[in-house]
């Protein structure tokens, strides 16, 4: 049963599919979970439900796996960054970061109020010449972590890589936008990659300019219906045929997404009613509509 | 399948023998705090751990429980290793709350040891959940990322703790589900055979007014039919028998007769069957229906 689960829900993640095969990734799965996997099956009341949780699981662990080398790759980008920037100290606390000229302490802060200030700072996210995605012109990530420390004092690493992942979705996303077309979704920093290439200066001019219009046009339909009707959980929740914990999850997807293509939390709030009046023109009134992984 | 694929299935299934630690031998088992059940309907189905039980409304309250590992954030309890009344980690979520029907509620998984159920209940126990995958955050805790199979895992189980809260048994007193076992004798024939009024012929077909014992053997002679059937056709079942069909023990048998015209159907046939075999035993109580129902699916069994 596993090994048939694993066939088909293997057709929803591509890459993955590309690389491995399902009977390898079904052997990886159960040796990576067996316990509890075994656990949850038994307590199912039959076949189909059996089957049915097992599909769940596989998808989850799917989803999580096709993140790794996204979540990897930022996590060891950003430690690049933090090396090579004068701006940033090495705490004595393992993989901790301060700002330099600061004490190497914590400080109080709480995770909203941190993800707030990292968001209160424009990044610009594009995709370069190479297709890869970069966070940030020049100087953009570094004074948005310089403000994050401030905040917080030193910070693990680990703590910094979550932080980045929540402020740039785009990043752990495989086949958006950002990432479709680097299957490995490698993250690249600005100083790799900001030749003083055309293209590049382009790109950053298409980056500051980037109207409503653009951002109405990289946002996914079951964004759109998420902002449009975001302050009614039970609206999204059946125009998009999931429940109401997923639909706040939708919800708060896809504001994050808009502040990421806006640049920042203030422009985010510009654009939005531009945006708002463009969802409303084109009339996304659709009745019901299904997303991967609902 | 390749023989080196083989080989590897059979060392890392030969670890894991078909029963599970922690399942009470005897599914049977009354509703009680501290047990780790499945809530299923239709194609909803969540994990619940009951912590609460008001057995006259035949409702529980439950926490969301997850078995799966990394699905848990910073208001999750995780019992590992002894505490946990399964071979793998149980992530419980105390803060939520949800009131369910007992019959959304399937077999016992499991039920958590006297001492850990009051440390959970009164909130004195402590284990946080800890950090996993993605979502590693030595400073804030567990929090799946948005997106990740965890965040959807958690989503998934909240809404379907939403859904399974909605479930309320349709009572056989309802013109709705009644009379699923057809009266025997039309209305006419009724009136002729009892001598009675057509107003008071109609409500004995519909199962609102009882007959005596007496009445029921005279239509059972003229219709060709067990007097039992008769019985079981014009009553309304008791209370007693329809809240003991409620209990998650009969829920397997239910389901498994249920097919398409839903549980509810099955559980008033069910109680129709009990109802007739007893139509001249005495007694009432849950208890006793309880042993009918065990005595009437062991003869069917035999």
């Amino acid at each position: 049963m596993l090994l048939r689960v694993f066939n088909s829900e293997l057709r929803r993640f591509p890459g993955l599919a590309e690389i491995d095969t399902a009977e390898d990734l079904a052997l990886e799965f159960f040796a990576d979970r067996a316990t509890s996997y075994v656990d949850a099956v038994l307590a199912t009341p039959d076949d189909e439900a059996a089957t049915r949780r097992t599909r769940q699981w596989a998808r989850h662990w799917l989803i999580d796996r096709v993140r790794t080398t996204p979540y990897g790759a930022l996590r060891h980008r950003l430690e690049k960054r933090l090396q090579r920037s004068p701006l940033f100290r090495a705490s004595a606390v393992a993989n901790h970061w301060f700002r330099e000229g600061e004490e190497d302490m914590d400080r109080v802060a709480s995770f909203d109020e941190i993800h707030t200030a990292a968001t209160d700072i424009r990044v610009d996210v594009f995709v370069d010449a190479g297709g890869r995605v970069v966070l940030g012109k020049t100087g953009q990530l570094e004074e948005m972590l310089l403000a994050v420390l401030k905040l917080s004092g030193r910070l693990h690493i680990a703590d910094l890589t979550y932080l980045c992942a929540q402020r740039f979705p785009s990043v752990l996303e495989d086949g958006d936008w950002l990432t479709a077309r680097h299957s490995t979704a490698e993250i690249e920093d600005a100083e790799d990659t900001h030749s003083n290439d055309a293209f590049v200066q382009a790109v950053e001019q298409t980056t500051d300019s980037r109207s409503a219009q653009d951002i109405f046009a990289l946002l996914t339909e079951a964004e759109r219906l998420a902002l449009r009707f975001g302050d009614d959980r039970r609206e999204v929740a059946s125009r998009l045929g999931v429940g109401r914990s997923t639909a706040y999850s939708r919800i708060q997807s896809a504001k994050a997404r808009l502040v990421e293509l806006a640049g920042d939390r203030t422009r985010a709030r510009q654009v939005m009613g531009d945006v708002l009046r463009l969802i409303l023109d084109d009339d996304v009134a659709v009745p019901s509509i299904q997303v991967e992984g609902a | 399948m390749t023989k080196d694929i083989e080989g590897r299935w059979a060392a890392l299934t030969a670890q894991f023998p078909p029963s599970a630690p922690g399942r009470p031998a005897d599914s049977g088992d009354d509703v009680r705090p501290g047990q780790v059940r499945e809530a299923i309907w239709g194609r909803c189905e969540a994990t619940v751990l009951v912590v609460g039980v008001d057995d006259d409304a035949a409702e529980v309250t439950v926490n969301p429980v997850s078995l799966e590992p990394g699905v848990a954030d910073v208001n999750a309890l995780v019992l590992e290793g002894e505490d946990s009344p399964l071979r793998g980690r149980v992530a419980i979520w105390p803060n939520v709350h949800a009131t369910m029907s007992f019959i959304v509620l399937h077999d016992v998984v499991a039920e958590l040891r006297e001492d850990v159920t009051h440390r959970v209940l009164s909130g004195a126990h402590k284990t946080r959940a800890a950090g996993f995958g993605h979502g590693d955050s030595p400073r804030f805790g567990a929090m799946p990322l948005p997106a990740s199979g965890a965040a959807i895992a958690f989503n998934r189980l909240l809404d379907s703790i939403d859904e399974l809260a909605l479930v309320r048994p349709q009572r056989s007193q309802t013109p709705k589900t009644h009379q699923t076992i057809k009266f025997p004798l039309s209305l006419s024939a009724l009136m002729e055979t009892l001598g009675i009024t057509q107003a008071v012929a109609m409500s004995v077909i519909k199962g609102q007014r009882e007959l005596t014992l007496d009445q029921a053997e005279a239509v059972a002679n003229v219709a060709g039919v067990p007097v039992a059937d008769v019985l079981a056709a014009a009553r309304p079942l008791p209370d007693d028998l329809e809240r003991e069909l409620m209990e998650p023990r009969w829920r397997a048998v239910i389901r498994a007769r249920a097919g398409t015209r839903g549980e509810a159907g099955a559980r008033e046939e069910l109680g129709r069957s009990a109802f007739a075999l007893a139509a001249r035993g005495k007694g009432s109580g849950r208890e006793l229906w309880r042993q009918r129902i065990q005595a009437m699916l062991a003869a069917e069994d035999a």
